[in-house]
């Protein structure tokens, strides 16, 4: 032990002057990855140098624990925080080989027992099947109709926030226009007749009533297809701004397990993930224009115990280091 | 109703700054006492409007600049009064009442319309996080200011040593009660961002920067506790870390996009 313990080298590795270069070092290359654009960010987080980097950090903490550290109360707090270091390392070394991310694309009715990792299928041995794919708006139709026009003949843009029924002049143009009507979900039935299908924001419409010193017409503008509806003045150009804003998407699904003879269903939503034999389920995405696909990302991830664990480790840790210290010098025990 | 509370608490504020700018012998002092008793009422006021801005939202209500930097000078008073309490030290007053000013007036012209939330900001995780992070957030950007004040007084002769040993361990002890807090911020949002994409840790660059952030202060933290850095260079090391916060907080969403583009 103690020719391990005046060895230079090992004592060089577990110094604080080796801590404060790597410090310095982690600050610069993680500088470095932050103002680079994310395509470019591989290059440095994803690196072999920066492994190197941080296996030399996680060395440099485990030299430092073994020389110094001790479980007396004095140092437990330190001692607790350099162990929850290296632990987090040790999750995210487990994370970024072992861990498996993949894709699951299903469509209402459909079920599937694989997962898309790039270019290649990774199978479960298990089968999930979508039931129901929802999507909640907080609202369907907007406070206020923003609309841009443009006037080509004076090559004149203008934006305005309408209110329904209310005629909005343009102004040095001779022209006006009106939020006549308001359709979430605009279709067109057999005889070209405009209605609205149902109260979900699927296909936003505003109906305007122009009027110019020549002429009134009608037009139907859309938020999601602009330029599209028939028009008779040329000359006027609108557009309906919305983005109708999404409150929840929910993946009802059900998973089969033939194997364990187990089944169970559960709601997938953003920030609440299916976890089923190490495999969880998130709700990652959706078609916009047929709301009966979802996309989940799938992760199983070995390290993410080892990481969590070391933050509640690192947190007590600091807690124990610092805050008997914040006591006034007065009731301090001298 | 959270915006009249807000210009109330300002306006408490700014009388507060007013009244400390009256000499103190003045009168017995009354004019520190008021200073003192507007500054936290102003904090009572500003507490009540963040509970107000909640329970009207139905939702933490730090989601968006406005909403942040009402937060961040909340914060800020609210360090002072722990410590006003723990140590007696009054001059704190006079910085925290300049900071909250300065939140305050960046955040009054901002837009405060109470904005519903997308799904991925719908997280029990949501209020751990940001207010863990704030409070860390404010007593650093104290010692900032006080670390500013430091190397200024060093410069110059005729002063009293024990007066500056002071102030440095002041600096000292708002950092070691700051970072725990701003180590619970980042690995609650660590633990959020697993919750919700699936992965703890993005390299998206406000999780770097909070990084570079962590870092700083664990570089002060080593040189000053095995390194004997104390005054000057530790001040100038406090100095870094609260700019490398403050390019976290703001810089970050003006240069660098990513996938904290709503705070």
């Amino acid at each position: 032990m103690r020719w391990l313990k005046e060895n230079k080298i090992l004592r060089f590795l577990g110094s604080v002057k080796l801590a404060l270069i790597l410090f310095w070092s982690i600050i610069i290359v993680c500088f470095i990855g932050a103002v680079l654009p994310e395509e470019l960010r591989g290059y440095v987080f994803g690196s072999v140098w920066f492994f190197v980097l941080l296996a030399f950090f996680a060395l440099n903490i485990l030299i430092c624990v073994f020389f110094r550290m001790s479980f007396a109360r004095k140092k437990i707090g330190s001692t607790l925080v350099h162990l929850s270091i290296l632990l987090i390392l040790l999750g995210s070394f487990l994370s970024y080989f072992f861990s498996i991310r993949g894709v699951m694309e299903l469509e209402e009715g459909q079920s599937k027992d694989t997962i898309i990792m790039g270019c290649k299928l990774h199978k479960l041995d298990f089968r999930v099947y979508l039931d129901d794919f929802s999507v909640e708006w907080y609202s369907a139709s907007p406070d206020k109709y923003q609309i841009r026009t443009y006037v080509i003949d004076k090559n004149l843009k203008n934006a305005f926030k309408a209110e329904k029924s209310k005629e909005q002049n343009i102004s040095n143009t001779g022209y006006s226009f009106m939020v006549a009507d308001y359709f979430p979900d605009f279709a067109m039935d057999e005889n070209m007749k405009a209605y609205n299908k149902s109260a979900l924001p699927n296909n936003p419409a505003v109906l305007l009533k122009i009027t110019s010193l020549k002429a009134k017409e009608e037009r139907w503008v859309f938020a999601k297809h602009q330029g599209m509806g028939s028009k008779q003045d040329e000359n006027i150009k609108f557009r309906f701004d919305y983005q109708p804003m999404i409150k929840e998407f929910r993946s009802r699904v059900r998973v089969i397990d033939e194997k364990d003879k187990q089944s169970l269903t559960a709601d997938i939503k953003v920030n609440s993930p299916l976890s089923y034999k190490g495999y969880s389920f998130y709700q990652s995405g959706y078609d916009e224009d047929n709301l009966k696909y979802t996309s989940l990302d799938v992760v199983s991830d070995p390290g993410v115990s080892f990481v969590f664990a070391g933050f509640l480790v690192l947190n007590a840790g600091l807690i124990v280091i610092f805050y008997p210290k914040l006591k006034p010098v007065s009731s301090r025990k001298k | 109703m959270n915006d009249i509370l807000l210009k109330t608490a300002f306006i408490s504020y700014l009388a507060s700054a007013i009244f400390f700018c009256i000499p103190s012998s003045f009168l017995n002092n009354i004019w520190d006492k008021a200073a003192r008793f507007l500054l936290k009422s102003g904090f009572v006021l500003h507490s009540f409007m963040v509970g107000v801005r909640w329970y009207e939202a139905g939702r933490p209500p730090f989601t968006n600049m406005y909403e942040a930097l009402v937060l961040f000078g909340w914060a800020v008073v609210l360090v002072y009064i722990i410590f006003e309490f723990v140590y007696r030290v009054k001059f704190l007053a006079i910085p925290v009442n300049v900071l909250v000013i300065i939140f305050l007036s960046a955040a009054l012209p901002s837009d405060s319309v109470i904005k519903p939330l997308v799904p991925a900001l719908q997280s029990k995780w949501m209020s751990v996080h940001v207010i863990t992070y704030f409070i860390g957030y404010g007593a650093l950007s104290i010692a900032f200011v006080l670390s500013g004040i430091y190397l200024l007084l060093t410069g110059q002769k005729r002063l009293d040593q024990a007066a500056l040993t002071a102030l440095d361990e002041l600096i000292y002890r708002l950092i070691i009660f700051g970072f725990p807090f701003l180590t619970i911020g980042m690995t609650t949002g660590s633990v959020w961002a697993n919750s919700a994409w699936g992965t703890y840790w993005n390299w998206d660059p406000k999780e770097t920067c909070s990084l570079i952030t962590w870092l700083v202060y664990i570089v002060y933290l080593h040189a000053r506790l095995l390194k004997g850095w104390k005054g000057k260079k530790a001040a100038y090391l406090s100095l870094l870390g609260f700019l490398a916060t403050l390019f976290t907080f703001v810089g970050v969403n003006f240069i660098l996009p990513g996938l904290h583009s709503y705070s």
